[in-house]
């Protein structure tokens, strides 16, 4: 038994997301046996995917919204011969899309590309999920002691302001402030190393 | 002081694993929201979704696909049906056809011809 093979999207895709898919041979064969079925290419790219929404969301209720967004938008154009990593190159361009969609709904800003197309230089190179502890602790590395603290306890620990306050030497409104003021400088940080 | 409340309102949610409340959010604002998305991803562990969502998102595919393979069924059967019907249409016309035909034949061959005088068998 053998499958045909196409090109891995919808033209109306290929052309935005993967220029080089139209280049491609537009038919090939391919054993039945190498083609996925749903479900497989759903468990092999859900967590990283919610991963992904994870580290643009902050929060659990919105990353599952997300995830559950792209692959009931995405499956069903998903052509299950593509090879794994056309399928995660196109659930992350659908992902971008969800999230770009998201931020728009949720906090009116406009929908611009993300930090890692800007970090790529608009060229929607894949971004891997571990690289956002990569990129976190360079923030923190960045940023003066006390505000590289203040956010380590209350991001990385778990800790609550209390805990924080207590673990500072300080008042808890003093690790209130201490800790806006951090998040502050670790943005400003964050967009010079972008741009 | 209400923009930094209301930022802060939505750090918080984020500290806890909440959903933030929507507010249109400054340039600034929401650079920092970002910074605190990533800066609670990378807590250990906090990333990863739970078994239960990930079984029930693969269900809500599950019904998605059966719906969609239901929805282009249906043109596909009353395809083949209206084929068979239609073969049958086709078969039961050539039968009916056949036996026009022979009943042509037949009545022909036991009429007489037109202008033929009725003439009594001989020695009847």
């Amino acid at each position: 038994m053998f499958a045909a093979r196409s090109a891995p999207y919808p033209r109306r895709y290929r052309r935005n997301v993967q220029p080089e898919y139209g280049e491609a041979p537009l038919l090939k064969v391919v054993p039945s046996s190498e083609v996925a079925t749903w479900e497989a290419v759903y468990r092999e790219h859900v967590v990283p995917i919610y991963r992904y929404a994870f580290a643009r969301t902050g929060n659990r209720p919105d990353a599952e919204d997300v995830t559950a967004q792209v692959f009931l938008r995405a499956l069903p154009r998903l052509r299950l011969t593509a090879s794994s990593g056309e399928i995660r190159a196109y659930l992350l361009t659908t992902a971008r899309s969800v999230l770009a969609e998201h931020w728009s709904h949720h906090f009116g800003m406009a929908a611009e590309p993300l930090d890692d197309e800007r970090l790529a230089g608009g060229s929607r190179e894949e971004s891997k999920p571990d690289d956002n502890a990569q990129r976190a602790h360079a923030v923190l590395s960045r940023l003066p002691e006390r505000y590289r603290r203040v956010l380590e306890l209350r991001f990385l620990s778990g800790m609550s302001l209390k805990e924080t306050a207590r673990e500072l030497g300080v008042s808890l409104g003093n690790a209130k402030v201490l800790q806006l003021r951090a998040l502050r400088k670790a943005a400003e940080l964050d967009t010079e190393a972008v741009s | 002081m209400r923009r930094q409340s209301r930022l802060s309102r939505a750090v918080d949610a984020i500290l806890r694993d909440r959903r933030p409340k929507r507010f249109p959010a400054s340039t600034d604002e929401a650079a920092q929201l970002r910074i605190a998305a990533m800066l609670r991803a990378a807590h250990p562990g906090a990333d990863l979704p739970s078994a239960e969502f990930v079984d029930r998102l693969a269900q809500q595919l599950r019904r998605q696909v059966n719906e969609a393979e239901h929805r282009t069924r249906p043109p596909l059967q009353a395809g083949r049906r209206a084929f068979l019907q239609g073969a049958g249409v086709a078969a039961a016309a050539v039968a009916a056809g056949v036996g026009v035909d022979r009943a042509v034949v037949a009545l022909r061959s036991s009429s007489p011809a037109p202008g033929a005088m009725n003439i009594p068998d001989a020695g009847g």
